[in-house]
């Protein structure tokens, strides 16, 4: 009986919590979603060269806010504007006619530290087997490998926990001879399978 | 002290018959006889750790990889120079997927070798070639997605298998759709296709390895049409020890991943032909070498053609090498031939075979 009464415990605390959890959802998360700094532009995708208008909310009251696109050739600034008494801004910028194409993160961020980003694609106005006209190679890219401690600390702890934690699981049986005709039917460590 | 312990093993026991009863835990435990704790017996468990690693690392890789033909080359480069773990994980990943390959065609020897295919399993053994075709079929799509000149190289040949195929390759080539480019779908198959198949047949083989048993240790006077439905062994001892070894498979992976990070080449330049395959490719690259790109094709289906009916080929009732010397000396001839070619090709300088073909993914 013990067990069973156990269960309901277990299933009274998930049930709850589920609860909780959801209220947590439904009532916190849009709540947050329309507060603090915003930022959008339009259109949503553009070609290099072309003006992006960007509107901000939020941010910097009277003082001055960056502009900048965020993206995996790097960061291109765009330009500065000063926030209103709400914080907020409206305002056109052209983009570099050499921005390489992409999904780029439009960030606005204040002097005061406050930031909002908003996601923004630069069309590819050519491909990218076209761009740099050169001899095919098999040759691999020198990439820039160097790691951080947390990446030096991650491989330590993958290799060092997987060979010993490997090792302990990894060890022969015990023989043991069961303890009734019945025990090794039920797993007699209770492990399970 | 004992008190302490069977009190211990007594809450254990009830915390196990608790989440059985409602889990029906037991249901997926099979006999464990002594042989199948060693190491031979468990590659195909070893697999399947190292396939959840390549769930776990592939996912945290989705997070980075675009597969847009004109951003993916870029988006490996900033995964692996700045984003946190994003070389690692990548490197892990690449290490992982090669001892996978490695551990499934050692699973597929030791099968072959111990007659392990015959009857009951002669469609378990169907279901593991699946499996193979499919572990196969990730490592090519694998090798397309990095976007670099061997990728491209291997997307040509891609479009090159889809024209021998005919109207069923339709669905291999760039022109069965004009919205979504060849990579992007090569992408979806990697992450999406091939795990869902593989999902099934994988149940199924499990499935299949629990009804049976574990095949019998292939002694001299071992036979045919033996159930494993007995065995000694803990079934929980036997899943830790699996466990174990697939830990070791990741700790692999990791010193590889430390000492050679997994390579990326310069982005695709159509023209010539350049590089060569992956290693597991290496001996088709010879056929090519030899017929052109119908070697892509024929040398394949034909050796997948024979694996599949070994069983049905293969009729005597013993399953020990020495009374099958025929399958036996075939299968070692087969190996030595297709070891021989992938060695033969690794030395050999590289070939264009497809030339004048191009795409932009």
């Amino acid at each position: 009986m013990r067990p069973q009464s156990s269960w309901v415990h277990v299933g009274w605390i998930t049930a709850l919590l589920t609860v909780a959890v959801g209220i947590g959802l439904a009532v916190g998360l849009p709540g947050r979603a329309h507060e603090g700094a915003e930022v959008s532009a339009y259109p949503t995708t553009v070609a290099p060269g072309e003006t992006l208008f960007v509107e901000g909310a939020d941010i910097n009251p009277n003082g001055p806010i960056a502009l900048f696109l965020e993206g995996v050739k790097g960061k291109f600034r765009l330009g500065q504007v000063r926030g209103d008494e709400d914080g907020g801004f409206k305002t056109s910028v052209a983009l570099p006619p050499d921005l390489p194409p992409g999904t780029y993160l439009l960030v606005a961020v204040g002097a005061n530290g406050e930031k909002a980003t908003f996601s923004v694609t630069v069309a590819a106005a050519v491909s990218s087997l076209t761009q740099e006209p050169r001899e095919p190679t098999d040759a691999l890219m020198e990439l820039d490998r160097s790691r951080s401690s947390e990446e030096w600390a991650f491989l330590a702890v993958v290799i060092g926990l997987s060979l010993l934690l490997g090792a302990w699981l990894a060890r022969p049986e015990r023989m043991v001879a069961p303890a009734s005709p019945s025990a090794s039917a039920a797993e007699p460590d209770g492990s399970g399978p | 002290m004992e008190a302490q312990k069977t009190v211990m093993q007594s809450r254990r026991r009830r915390l196990w018959e608790a989440l059985d009863e409602r889990l029906g835990l037991s249901a997926l435990r099979y006999p464990v006889p002594a042989h199948a704790n060693t190491l031979g017996y468990m590659l195909g468990g070893i697999t399947l750790f190292g396939f959840l690693i390549l769930i776990a690392t592939g996912i945290y890789l989705t997070q980075f990889y675009n597969p847009d033909p004109s951003q993916a080359h870029d988006s490996v480069v900033y995964l692996v120079e700045q984003t946190t773990f994003g070389d690692l994980v990548r490197s892990i990943h690449y290490w992982t997927a090669n001892l996978v390959v490695v551990t499934v065609l050692l699973h597929l020897l030791r099968i072959f070798f111990a007659g392990a295919y015959k009857r009951p399993r002669e469609a378990n053994w169907l279901v593991g070639l699946a499996l193979l075709a499919i572990t196969i079929g990730f490592v090519f799509t694998g090798t397309v997605l990095k976007w670099d000149q061997e990728a491209y190289e291997a997307m040509l040949h891609n479009m090159a298998f889809s024209e021998l195929l005919g109207g069923i390759g339709s669905w291999f080539s760039p022109s069965f759709t004009l919205s979504v480019p060849m990579l992007t779908r090569l992408y979806a198959v990697h992450i999406a296709v091939l795990p869902a198949l593989f999902l099934i047949l994988i149940a199924i083989h499990l499935m299949l390895v629990k009804y049976h048993g574990i095949s019998p240790l292939p002694t001299l006077n071992a036979r045919a049409g033996t159930w494993g439905k007995e065995g000694t062994g803990r079934f929980s001892a036997h899943l830790r020890r699996m466990v174990g070894y697939g830990l070791w498979l990741l700790a692999l992976a990791g010193v590889l991943a430390l000492l050679w990070p997994a390579p990326l080449g310069y982005p695709p330049v159509p023209g010539a032909e350049v590089t060569k395959p992956p290693w597991l490719f290496l001996w088709l690259y010879a056929f090519e070498n030899w017929v052109g790109t119908a070697g892509l094709l024929w040398p394949p289906l034909v050796l997948f053609l024979l694996l599949a009916l070994v069983p049905f080929l293969d009729r005597s009732p013993y399953l020990a090498p020495r009374k099958r010397p025929v399958t036996v000396t075939l299968g070692v001839v087969l190996l030595l031939f297709l070891v021989g070619l992938s060695v033969y090709v690794a030395l050999t300088p590289p070939v264009s075979h497809i030339q004048g073909q191009g795409m932009g993914g």
